[in-house]
């Protein structure tokens, strides 16, 4: 049918003053990332958590009635229990990222698709953090929530008030890992699907921004007074001193933090440089 | 108005795409007319602010570009010039991604989304990935999306880039359709004059960054009505120097013709008369101007040999 046989019809309704473009762009970035893989490694992602919410059922109902009482004598649900679960998850968050948020901004710009989300009432800020939003989806799923589920089913099998007056302070730890996590890392994914036009260099990238930094601290073991320069020693000191644990690397605190911080704000400034919606070749 | 440029400028390093516009495109549809490399995407995509260096004032339906950009971009639908897509979307998702964008509720997008999508002549493919559309499909869901919350104000693109000519004429009978249909602007920026003379009521013309002429399509045209083009067999010097004596303005249009545009209430009679004063035997007389191709290629022709 030719399209002029048909009129074209004002819209009577009204436009919403201030539209939360970057939910809007997150919720639809969640749904698009959806795939076959992502399930698996959701899937994947939920075992080290089954696995850590038996050892909260042995250590609280086991230890007096049954033949597992040894073994649950040995497991210990304090800070260092939920600090072990979240560093045991950064492998597959790794994953999820790659998986999720490699093509996040690579595909927008190879299928030039920012003039469109510019042309609407769409900042810098709303199209990041849409962008961002899928990462905390994701990896959120894989971290925070499992971490903080397990720390709600201990409280409820221990049943005393007295675990919770201990370690009070054990959400907020999570929370605050969590956040570091994934602001550090996704941004660095976010930079690596902004600079390039496919994904999987951006995976290959990624990885060895993570790991190269980490392999060679391990090599040169004799300088473990410069682990800052491994963004996963950096996440992990930081995560030590969030849960009150004893610090793994010799290394001030601060400069943990402070090193993560500079990683941010150059991930920001790159991002910054490259989500514009016109390529402007000078 | 649509639209008040005030010192407009928008430039890419040492390139000056857009040089100083000062001027008003009033309601209804306006072809933004020139050449490759004209500065008409670049004076476009400086209005939304898709580049990031342009300079002076400009007001789009009342609003200032530079404090007011979010609520603009609400009442403005863009149709970009490449192949702008977004990925992963079936027709209908993108098109109703673009309209929640735009300010929309989740089901008033979706449910004009169908309509625009039937609309544009895609509605059997609006199930479909965008990735898999062909060139004027593309084209087709790139208008969809520019139109889907009904803007006060379109920017077209080169909006039939790329299409066939059975595609082309049923976007440009759309085009033209919509300001009749609604109170929607257009300003339509294309190098194929033909468009413009089809859907709109005023043209700009420009080149190098700089507006030529403006004016009414029929105005343009009648600029240059008073022209003739004139060929003799003869004394062809002569012949150009009566014309002079007569008031007339004579310029060579290459190596055998010649332009002729007579003084104010003169015709073609004078022209007959000083050919045959001078023994020439008059071989052509003609409009010089019959489209608003010729007027295009006149005014660039007039703004190449000022720079030269």
């Amino acid at each position: 049918m030719p399209i002029y046989e048909r009129s074209y019809l004002s819209w009577e309704g009204q436009l919403l003053d201030k539209p939360r473009t970057w939910w809007i762009i997150g919720r639809t970035g969640v749904r698009l990332a959806w795939k076959k893989s992502v399930a698996l490694l959701l899937i994947l992602a939920a075992v080290p958590f089954i696995f850590r919410a038996g050892q909260i059922y042995l250590s609280s109902r086991m230890g007096n009635t049954s033949f597992l009482a040894e073994l649950a004598e040995g497991i210990q649900i304090d800070a260092g229990f939920f600090m072990s679960f979240m560093k045991d998850q950064t492998f597959l968050l790794l994953l999820i990222l790659i998986v999720c948020g490699a093509g996040l901004i690579a595909n927008d710009r190879k299928f030039k698709a920012l003039p469109i989300y510019f042309s609407k009432p769409v900042g810098f800020w709303d199209y990041l953090i849409g962008k961002f939003l899928v990462i905390v989806c994701y990896g959120g799923v894989i971290t925070v929530i499992p971490a903080i589920l397990l720390f709600i089913g201990q409280i409820l099998l221990t049943g005393t008030p007295g675990y919770f007056s201990r370690y009070y302070y054990v959400p907020f730890s999570i929370l605050g890992l969590g956040a570091a996590t994934l602001v550090t890392l996704g941004g660095i994914m976010l930079v690596l699907s902004a600079l390039s036009r496919g994904t999987r260099s951006a995976a290959i990238i990624f990885f060895a921004l993570v790991y190269i930094p980490e392999m060679l601290r391990r090599i040169f073991s004799g300088m473990n007074d410069w682990g800052w320069i491994s963004i996963r020693a950096n996440i992990l000191q930081l995560g030590a001193i969030l849960f009150g644990l004893r610090r793994p690397y010799p290394f001030p605190g601060c400069l943990a933090f402070l090193s993560l911080a500079v990683v941010t704000a150059a991930c920001l400034a790159v991002l910054r440089h490259q989500i514009r919606p016109t390529e402007v070749v000078k | 108005m649509s639209i008040e440029l005030n010192n407009f400028s928008v430039t890419y390093g040492e390139v000056k795409a857009v040089d100083n516009l000062s001027t008003v495109f009033p309601p209804g549809s306006t072809g933004l007319l020139g050449p490759n490399g004209a500065g008409k995407s670049s004076l476009i995509k400086g209005l939304l602010g898709l580049v990031p260096d342009y300079s002076g004032g400009a007001r789009i339906l009342g609003r200032d570009i530079n404090s007011e950009r979010k609520q603009i971009r609400q009442m403005i639908g863009y149709m970009p010039e490449d192949d702008c897509l977004i990925p992963g979307l079936s027709g209908v998702g993108m098109v109703q991604y673009a309209g929640e964008l735009s300010g929309m509720s989740a089901a008033d997008a979706m449910q004009r989304a169908h309509e625009v999508l039937l609309l544009v002549g895609l509605g059997e493919a609006r199930y479909r990935k965008v990735e898999t559309y062909s060139s004027g499909m593309k084209q087709r869901i790139k208008l969809a999306q520019a139109i889907v919350h009904d803007p006060r104000l379109l920017f077209l693109d080169e909006p039939t880039s790329g299409m066939d000519p059975q595609g082309r004429m049923e976007i440009l009978q759309l085009i033209s359709m919509i300001p009749g249909r609604s109170e929607v602007s257009i300003i339509l920026a294309t190098h194929i004059l033909v468009d413009v003379e089809r859907t709109c009521d005023r043209v700009a013309i420009m080149n190098r960054g700089k507006l030529l002429k403006e004016g009414s399509v029929e105005g343009i045209k009648g600029k240059y009505a008073e022209t003739y083009s004139v060929r003799v067999e003869g004394n062809r010097a002569l012949f150009q120097e009566e014309l002079r004596k007569n008031g007339c303005q004579v310029a060579a249009d290459g190596k055998h013709l010649l332009d002729v545009t007579l003084p104010p209430g003169a015709d073609t009679g004078l022209v007959v008369r000083t050919a045959g004063e001078t023994g020439v035997q008059l071989r052509r007389l003609v409009p010089g101007v019959q489209s608003l191709e010729d007027a295009f290629i006149k005014l660039i022709g007039v703004d190449e040999h000022a720079d030269l």
